[in-house]
């Protein structure tokens, strides 16, 4: 595997996606599954499900660079390898910012992700949680986009 | 144009006496390295310095160093195995070989003596890894290397 942190990538995917109590959180009073509702690297501008703009609150995850470099054993084939990943729930609003439901949200995505270890085509990777981050974004209509955000390294043996 | 020797392939073979040096004594030396930890390997590094002593009388205009002897050390460091576990991990007193072929035209050595140290760390989110450190020379050795 030359390029494993697409195992990675698709395993957070795989596993978030799948998950239907998080897809009833993610829908809120709407039909759990009602849209794609987890992305890698950004929203699209249309969801594959529910062929509309996303509808906040969503997922989206993404390469956040590497604890350190790669480390090689002499043999040369056999790496430790520490991707770190960004995963953060977004949701917006015109007033006070409020995390209800968002902690419910991503306390979940802490239960599936975290602390996992994973085998993959011969690739193993342990999860464990990095730092978090409350991002904040000010739109030019007044709209505030806030989310939670919780970074993971994967402790990676190929 | 010189070519540096680049360590990309090399080999790490390990062996152990079969009983504690203080149980077998000279007798517990180990055969020729076989087992293979190349891939668990992350780093070699060996010493070997020469013990003397100093001639000088009292006509002598420089130091008159004599080596009586050879002496250095082996660090080892290894990822340890899923399966196997550590390697060194209750070897520090045996008789001990380690064959390091580095690749290229480097010279094959085979080094041999005592393992004196031998530490695993272990710490939340990483791999657990051993190091060890091995004495040159030891009783039963008459070189450090082979």
């Amino acid at each position: 595997m030359a390029f494993e942190p697409l195992l990675i990538q698709k395993w957070i995917y795989d596993t978030l996606s799948s998950d239907s109590t998080l897809a009833s959180l993610l829908a809120g009073g709407k039909a759990a599954f009602y849209q794609q509702g987890i992305y890698s690297e950004v929203a699209p501008e249309k969801d594959s499900v529910s062929q509309r703009m996303p509808q906040l609150p969503y997922v989206v995850f993404s390469r956040a660079g590497s604890d350190i470099n790669d480390e090689a054993a002499i043999c040369g084939t056999r790496y430790l390898s520490i991707p770190v990943y960004r995963v953060t729930v977004w949701n917006n609003n015109n007033g006070s910012l409020s995390y209800k439901g968002m902690k419910d949200i991503i306390d979940r995505i802490d239960t599936l992700l975290g602390e996992e270890k994973v085998t993959d085509s011969g690739v193993t990777w342990y999860c464990q949680r990095f730092d978090t981050d409350q991002p904040i974004q000010v739109q030019s209509d007044g709209r505030v986009d806030f989310g939670l955000t919780i970074l993971y390294r994967f402790t990676t043996i190929i | 144009m010189p070519q540096p020797v680049l360590v990309s392939d090399a080999t790490v073979e390990v062996s152990f006496g079969s009983d504690p040096q203080s149980v077998g004594g000279a007798g517990s030396i180990p055969s020729a390295p076989t087992v293979d930890y190349q891939c668990y390997a992350t780093s070699v590094r060996v010493t070997l310095s020469g013990r003397t002593i100093d001639l000088s009388t009292l006509c002598s205009t420089t130091e008159a160093t004599f080596q009586t002897g050879q002496t250095g050390t082996l660090e080892i460091e290894l990822f340890v195995d899923d399966t196997n576990g550590p390697i060194f991990l209750y070897k520090e007193g045996y008789l001990c070989k380690v064959k390091i072929v580095p690749g290229g035209a480097g010279s094959t050595l085979t080094y041999q003596g005592l393992v004196t140290d031998v530490s695993n760390s272990f710490t939340p989110g990483e791999v657990e890894r051993e190091t060890a450190t091995i004495k040159l020379g030891a009783f039963g050795f008459s070189t450090t290397y082979a």
